[in-house]
């Protein structure tokens, strides 16, 4: 394994795994991991920055649970996607991420979405996102529409947005990102 | 008009609608299971209030955590309550927030900005 340069990303950069889980993104799962969240880490993490890693991680392990095109029946025979999810972090940020594969259909208008969102200030991402909380969520929505919108606003940072290719499957990497400030230690 | 009474889960709030003082309690945190599923009996109740009682109507929310499906959900009610308003009818919010809770009170301070009827945060 290489040593983290300087010059390398944040992600690239040495971290420390908290919390890995691939499977299926199903609500129980979320209950479980939550609890984990609120029993494990309240002093690895401030109050603060807990809260948004409780809402990001809900988001993505939802949405992966939602949308992913790998699926999987439950008992009670409804199709759950799943997916992986990472919860690390280094001396300056909490990175979570989520991987999961899409249908080709659903490259275009997520790319769209995600690049869109990431394109606005703060100003203009909270008119939209108060905008989206009075119009009837898509059909295609499964939740309220809003979550990447919200986790970009609550980490105050871009979402990290990167397509993989792999025999013939693609698997999108949404990261979640937190700056952490001096005094959170 | 019954009241609406659900206990509060690790995933779902706590519900106290009470039609006879109009004091309507959330408390507790929501990412259920289906949003949807949860969220339109309090709605349906809330309208249901307004045009067979027709009384003041005062929301108690005492919230540690909404996913995002949660807050639009919120949202809708709070519009219900801002309809009701601006029809004559008396409402009052009052949200609550952990001191360090910044997440919670800045939600709250976004749904006060788009109302016109009292909506008082408060720190605990």
């Amino acid at each position: 394994m290489t040593e983290p340069q300087e010059n390398d990303p944040p992600w690239k950069r040495s971290e420390e795994i908290l919390y890995e889980y691939e499977g299926i993104c199903d609500n129980k799962l979320l209950v479980k991991f939550t609890e984990h969240l609120l029993n494990s880490f309240e002093q690895v993490l401030t109050p603060q920055e807990l809260k948004i890693v409780m809402f990001c991680s809900n988001e993505l392990l939802q949405n992966m649970g939602f949308y992913s095109a790998e699926r999987e029946e439950l008992d009670d025979k409804v199709a759950v996607g799943k997916g992986s999810y990472r919860l690390a972090i280094n001396d300056s940020e909490i990175l979570l991420t989520s991987v999961n594969m899409i249908l080709p259909q659903q490259l275009d208008k997520l790319t769209e979405k995600i690049n869109y969102y990431n394109s606005l200030n703060a100003e203009e991402l909270k008119a939209l996102y108060k905008q989206k909380l009075r119009t009837e969520s898509p059909e295609d929505s499964k939740g309220g529409g809003i979550g990447i919108l919200e986790i970009i606003r609550k980490t105050k940072n871009p979402v990290r947005f990167t397509i993989n290719y792999q025999e013939n499957k693609i698997y999108v990497t949404l990261q979640a990102i937190i700056r952490r400030t001096t005094d959170n230690g | 008009m019954d009241n609406l009474t659900l206990a509060k889960t690790k995933n779902t709030l706590g519900v106290s609608f009470d039609s006879s003082t109009g004091i309507l309690d959330l408390t507790g945190s929501s990412y259920p299971e289906n949003t949807a599923e949860f969220f339109r009996p309090l709605i349906t109740w809330i309208q249901t209030y307004f045009l067979e009682v027709t009384g003041n109507l005062n929301l108690n929310v005492k919230i540690d955590y909404l996913n995002s499906s949660s807050i639009k959900y919120l949202s809708d009610m709070v519009d219900k309550l801002e309809n009701y308003h601006k029809g004559g009818g008396k409402v009052e919010i009052n949200w609550y927030h952990k001191e360090d809770d910044e997440d919670i009170m800045e939600m709250g301070q976004e749904i006060k900005e788009d109302v016109s009827f009292p909506f008082n945060i408060i720190s605990v």
